[in-house]
């Protein structure tokens, strides 16, 4: 806690001791920060050779570094495959060790080996104004240390993780690399990219929340503390979710949750081939990011998608078995594999809410690494009209039980049956 | 002499095995026995003489040997004889021939009566049977091929979607007809080919059937029921097609029948390749059918929910499962 204590006076200080001196150029930025800035790189220990690669900054002078939890990711799940190097661009190199990680917020903290003494950077948490000149160094594509300057636009509004968007060229292998102001401080950590100059970053006080906690002193520990990141996450997300309420929209002749919240945006589709047999509206909603978890899982997410179909140039009979194979072939695309998450389990039957009779199913299946938490799919194909259906499809990834089955219901009771 | 034809009786050449050769009725005596053609049974035997023995009668029938080279026997006696009474089922070797006479009074067995004459499956064994079989099987395909179809009507693909499997079954039919020729030299080829059009259609009702009760009960499991009534489906059409192979009793046939469709069960319930390997996706099997079909009530939310606690029971059971066993 003492040494915390410290850690925090020294990211206050240096703060402090920054703030409103002179404004630097790119030059500064790069020749004052280059020592601080380094590649992180995990190491298939078989082959010996990188298996991924990201960047990460000095936060203090006895070498700890921040990176992000994805680029790390590997290490983390696979300990005994894989070990972590740093690799400065002066052509020093060493290991790293995990200290603690911020799952949720993607951000790794971790120990250098041989890093002690160098300059380390300066985090402020306060934002920058709109449209200030940012500074993003890294290790693109394995190139070697890079600057790039862009343009700060505001956390973004419709995100359920706070980031920053950044107008800038952040590629692949700059994750990791810290985002700096025009004081010299670091504002944000590189995280993501759309492509096309759209940037994210990690805002910086994050950083500073995961500094001021203890390190994990076990694997063991670690894991427990990515699994209580990620039920402390779905637990304060669903339960603002649940306590309002839902916002609906009228589909064909019933009521069904639309963007319940501002972090779930929500697209629409009808299909207008002439030849179709059967009319067909689609309303996809998804809240805008997800928690990476490992390259073929991530959590933290939640989607829906309502379809809506009327039968046109079609029988009951065919129409009925279209909505069977519709209701058959399913894809979430949950990725996951035997040692990570169990197989579904599922459980079907029909409901009768209000003056809506549907089958309803619900699969759940749970995280192996991560106690009490599950992924759910849950879907409903309403039975009140022989030639018209709707077929709504909820997922919900990383949820515990409490939380995961109080979502379900309640979005299940909230599709309505409103026109006769 | 007495040259009136009157039946007096059979005589019966036989082989090593006792199986009868030919017979030729005795109707006049004497009834000359011999290799010679002008004889009344002529022996086609290197050992017989040309007129080797005769049968006449003196107050019982008897045969007389003609002073022959190798000697007339009776049964399986080693010493010559030179006449031999006759009496029904007596046995008499000639040279290398072995003969049997059979008297005019001698009871026959009662005859046996055909199982498979009174078979009703023989009655399928009719072109018209074969051909309303079929077209039902056809129906039956086109129409599940066409409720199951996402396009636009085409009635030339739906048809020709019904062609690969009747080839199939008129292959099926025609395997079995000529294992049927093979082993009971008959040849029931509409006989199976009316069984086999009757499983397509039987089949095809039955998983409809089934889809149906499992949706309306709720989208409860019904496969068990399914892959049961399968097998014993299965188990009557080898039971037909096996009728009208056999010359065996119907109850004879119950066994083998009964183990294939068996055998089926016990196939049906091995896992799988699919089973075992792990899927990241959960699998929606359940049958959606038209409102109509839906008969039971719907459960309240609360039910559902309380119901559905055992898909999370059942995972957390697969996830220690893992944990305890490493």
């Amino acid at each position: 806690m003492r040494l915390n204590l410290i850690r925090f006076l020294i990211v206050f200080l240096a703060v402090s001791s920054c703030a409103h001196a002179e404004e630097w150029t790119t030059e500064d930025v790069f020749s004052r920060h280059k020592e601080s800035v380094v590649q992180v790189r995990i190491i298939d220990a078989q082959g010996g050779a990188k298996r991924s690669i990201g960047s990460g900054f000095l936060i203090s002078d006895d070498g700890r570094l921040i990176s992000n939890f994805h680029v790390v990711a590997d290490f983390i799940h696979h300990p005994a495959d894989h070990r972590a190097e740093w690799y400065s661009s002066d052509g020093s190199s060493g290991e790293l060790t995990l200290l603690d990680v911020d799952v949720v917020h993607d951000l790794a903290l971790l120990q250098a080996k041989d890093l002690s003494g160098r300059k380390f950077l300066a985090v402020e948490s306060n934002l920058p104004n709109m449209g200030e000149r940012i500074f993003a160094l890294g290790f693109p594509y394995d190139l070697g240390l890079t600057i790039v300057e862009g343009t700060y636009n505001g956390l973004l509004e419709k995100s359920l993780y706070e980031r920053i968007h950044l107008t800038a060229s952040i590629n692949p292998g700059m994750s990791g690399g810290p985002a700096i102001d025009r004081y010299g401080n670091v504002i944000g950590v590189n995280v993501a990219t759309a492509g096309n100059q759209v940037s994210f970053l990690v805002p910086a006080r994050h950083v500073i929340k995961l500094l001021n906690r203890d390190d994990a002193t076990t694997r063991g520990e670690l894991m427990e503390r990515i699994a209580q990141q990620l039920r402390d996450n779905q637990a304060h997300y669903l339960e603002a979710l649940t306590s309002t309420p839902f916002v609906t929209t009228q589909l064909g002749g019933y009521r069904v949750p639309a963007a319940i919240a501002k972090h779930v945006s929500c697209w629409s589709q009808t299909n207008q081939d002439q030849e179709r047999l059967f009319d067909q509206t689609e309303l996809s909603c998804q809240s805008e990011d997800d928690v990476f978890l490992s390259g073929d899982l991530s959590t933290g997410a939640i989607r829906y998608v309502h379809v809506l179909r009327s039968a046109r140039k079609i029988g009951v009979l065919r129409f009925w078995a279209q909505l069977q194979r519709n209701l058959r072939s399913f894809y979430g695309d949950f990725g996951g594999d035997k040692s990570s998450v169990t197989a579904f389990q599922c459980h079907q039957d029909f409901l009768q809410h209000d003056e809506l009779k549907s089958m309803l199913l619900l699969c759940v299946r749970r995280y192996r690494e991560f106690a009490g938490l599950y992924d759910l799919v849950q879907r409903q194909v309403s039975l009140n009209s022989a030639n018209r259906a709707l077929q709504s499809t909820l997922i919900l990834t990383g949820v515990d039980r409490e939380h995961g089955l109080k979502f379900a219901r309640r979005f299940a009771e909230e599709v309505q049956w409103t026109a006769p | 002499m007495d040259s009136t034809v009157k039946f007096l009786g059979v005589l019966e050449i036989m082989d090593r095995a006792g199986h009868v050769q030919s017979r030729t009725r005795v109707e006049h005596l004497p009834f000359r026995i011999g290799r010679a053609l002008d004889n009344d049974l002529i022996l086609d035997d290197p050992y017989a003489c040309a007129h080797h023995a005769q049968i006449s009668a003196d107050e019982q029938l008897q045969l007389i040997d003609c002073d022959s080279l190798n000697g007339s026997f009776q049964g399986d006696e080693h010493s010559r004889r030179a006449q031999i009474m006759l009496g029904s089922g007596l046995e008499l070797r000639l040279g290398h021939t072995l003969l049997r006479f059979r008297g005019i009074g001698e009871q026959i067995a009662a005859t046996v009566p055909d199982p498979l004459a009174r078979s009703r499956w023989l009655s399928l064994d009719r072109l018209a049977w074969a051909l309303t079989a079929m077209l039902a099987g056809v129906l039956a395909i086109t129409t599940g091929n066409l409720i199951g179809s996402g396009q636009p009507i085409r009635m030339g693909a739906l048809l020709g979607s019904a062609v690969p499997p009747m080839i199939v079954l008129a292959l099926w039919a025609l395997s079995w007809s000529v294992v049927n020729r093979v082993v009971a030299h008959r040849f029931h080829y509409f006989g199976h080919l009316t069984i086999g059009a009757c499983a397509v259609v039987a089949g095809t009702l039955l998983e409809s059937f089934s889809a149906y009760v499992g949706f309306a009960l709720g989208g409860a499991a019904v496969g068990g029921l399914t892959t049961v009534t399968g097998a014993l489906l299965i188990s009557v059409v080898i039971f037909g097609h096996l009728r009208l192979i056999s010359r065996g009793r119907a109850r004879a046939l119950l066994l083998p029948s009964a183990l294939i469709g068996v055998g089926f069960l016990a196939l049906s319930f091995l896992p799988s390749a699919a089973d075992e390997r792990f899927s990241s996706e959960p699998k929606f099997t359940a049958s959606l059918k038209p409102p109509f079909a839906a008969l039971r009530e719907g459960r309240t939310s609360t039910v559902f929910y309380e119901d559905a606690a055992s898909v999370w029971d059942a995972a957390d059971a697969e996830a220690a499962e893992k944990e305890g066993n490493p």
